[in-house]
């Protein structure tokens, strides 16, 4: 750097540049603007909406007052200054995450009188004390398993998908996670972290039969009936962090279920076919696969200094 | 604090200092399903880099949804192989 100003702490990790620019406090909602979606099975799913007002892109840090998992899984421009910041939360409990919104100092305007601005060469602001400029406590770098639920506990009805929501999410209810230490945080943490992993399971019962269905006078089967039938279970699964002290969880969140079947009946008399019957229904999902399983970046700060 | 900058407020709070510790942004952009952009980033060069990525809308069911890659090496930061719309995020310290 030739011109400009350049603040560095004691690590040599820059704190004020003007080449760069430094995220400011824009706006805290104490909650989301709309519950979107509500899951109360497959352990559990709550799809939030918080709406903020920026004029340009939003970072948004979220708390997590439970120990659920919790997951930025879209930010959407939705009007003029307008946004949709998209959290999913697994879990049945209605207590919400807070979230904390920053950007470059060029979405807000200071009413404070004192402070420090520092500007880029293009005459917009890089920095600006008045504005709460964010300061981090921590991070860490996490990734998914690759199976949500490796073992189903118990079988689903194999006909027509007939298991209900409820039992499927017993056998779907996500159980795998990566376990990471992170001391130090501060007493009311918040956490910056876009979930990009996701997975789909599912599981497939099967059973066939064959019955008599005709017999002569003499005893003997002259019509028999077979019949099978294909159940797919399934479920969506997108990644999310949770906290239980100082353990960071890098785990999942079922955001989708579903279930697809067929069924196939054919009748046969004295071993000529005699016709039959086929049925497929139900909601099918695109593969049985993880996606994105990437090391995720988690950045940790202290919520307090912004309320 | 023995060396360097403190900012207070007009009520005397500490605002800001050098023993804070922060990510500051280098860019922030966007990048479509099935797109790719190489950035030339002269200021982060022997920095510590963070990038971050966010979709746009909420994968769909009836595909494979995958999110671009990200790679930086030196100064360049390239991003490539995704199939959804997103926002990628650049930082440094």
């Amino acid at each position: 750097m030739s011109q400009g100003l350049l603040a560095v702490n004691n690590n040599n990790q820059i704190l004020v540049s003007t080449d760069t620019r430094n995220l400011h406090f824009v706006q805290k909602l104490a909650g989301p603007t709309e519950a979107v979606e509500l899951m109360d099975t497959h352990g559990g799913m709550r799809r939030l909406r918080y709406r903020v007002t920026c004029s340009v892109t939003p970072v948004p840090f979220f708390t997590m007052p439970t120990a659920e998992f919790h997951g930025i899984t879209r930010v959407s421009s939705v009007g003029t200054n307008l946004w949709d910041i998209e959290l999913l939360r697994s879990g049945y409990s209605y207590i919400y995450p807070e979230m904390y919104v920053f950007a470059d100092p060029r979405a807000s305007t200071a009413t404070e009188t004192h402070g420090l601005v520092v500007y880029r060469d293009d005459g917009t602001p890089s920095f600006d004390s008045r504005l709460k400029p964010l300061a981090i406590t921590g991070g860490l770098s996490v990734s998914h398993p690759a199976n949500p639920r490796p073992t189903f506990p118990f079988a689903l009805s194999h006909a027509f998908c007939e298991s209900t929501d409820e039992n499927a999410g017993l056998v779907f209810a996500p159980d795998a996670y990566n376990s990471y230490t992170l001391s130090g945080q501060p007493a009311k943490p918040m956490y910056f972290y876009a979930s990009l992993a996701q997975a789909q399971r599912e599981a497939l019962f099967y059973d066939s039969d064959e019955d008599c269905a005709g017999v002569d006078k003499i005893g003997v089967c002259f019509k028999y009936e077979y019949e099978e039938w294909w159940s797919w279970y399934w479920a969506f699964y997108r990644g999310g962090i949770a906290r239980l002290g100082n353990e960071i969880r890098a785990g999942w969140i079922v955001a989708s279920f579903g279930c697809n079947y067929k069924y196939r009946k054919e009748s046969s008399i004295i071993g000529i076919n005699a016709g039959g019957a086929d049925a497929i229904g139900g909601r099918w999902p695109y593969s049985n696969e993880t996606l994105n399983l990437y090391s995720n970046s988690i950045i940790v700060a202290d919520a307090s200094r912004y309320d | 604090m023995s060396h360097g900058i403190e900012v207070y407020d007009a009520s005397g709070n500490l605002t800001y200092s050098t023993a804070d510790v922060t990510w500051n942004q280098v860019d922030f952009f966007f990048v479509s399903g099935g797109g790719t952009a190489t950035k030339y980033y002269p200021v982060i060069d022997g920095r510590e880099v963070l990038t971050a990525q966010i979709l746009i809308n909420a994968p769909p069911l009836d595909r494979r949804a995958v999110a671009h890659t990200i790679d930086v090496s030196g100064i360049i930061v390239g991003v490539y192989g995704g199939s959804e719309d997103a926002y990628i995020l650049v930082m440094m310290r």
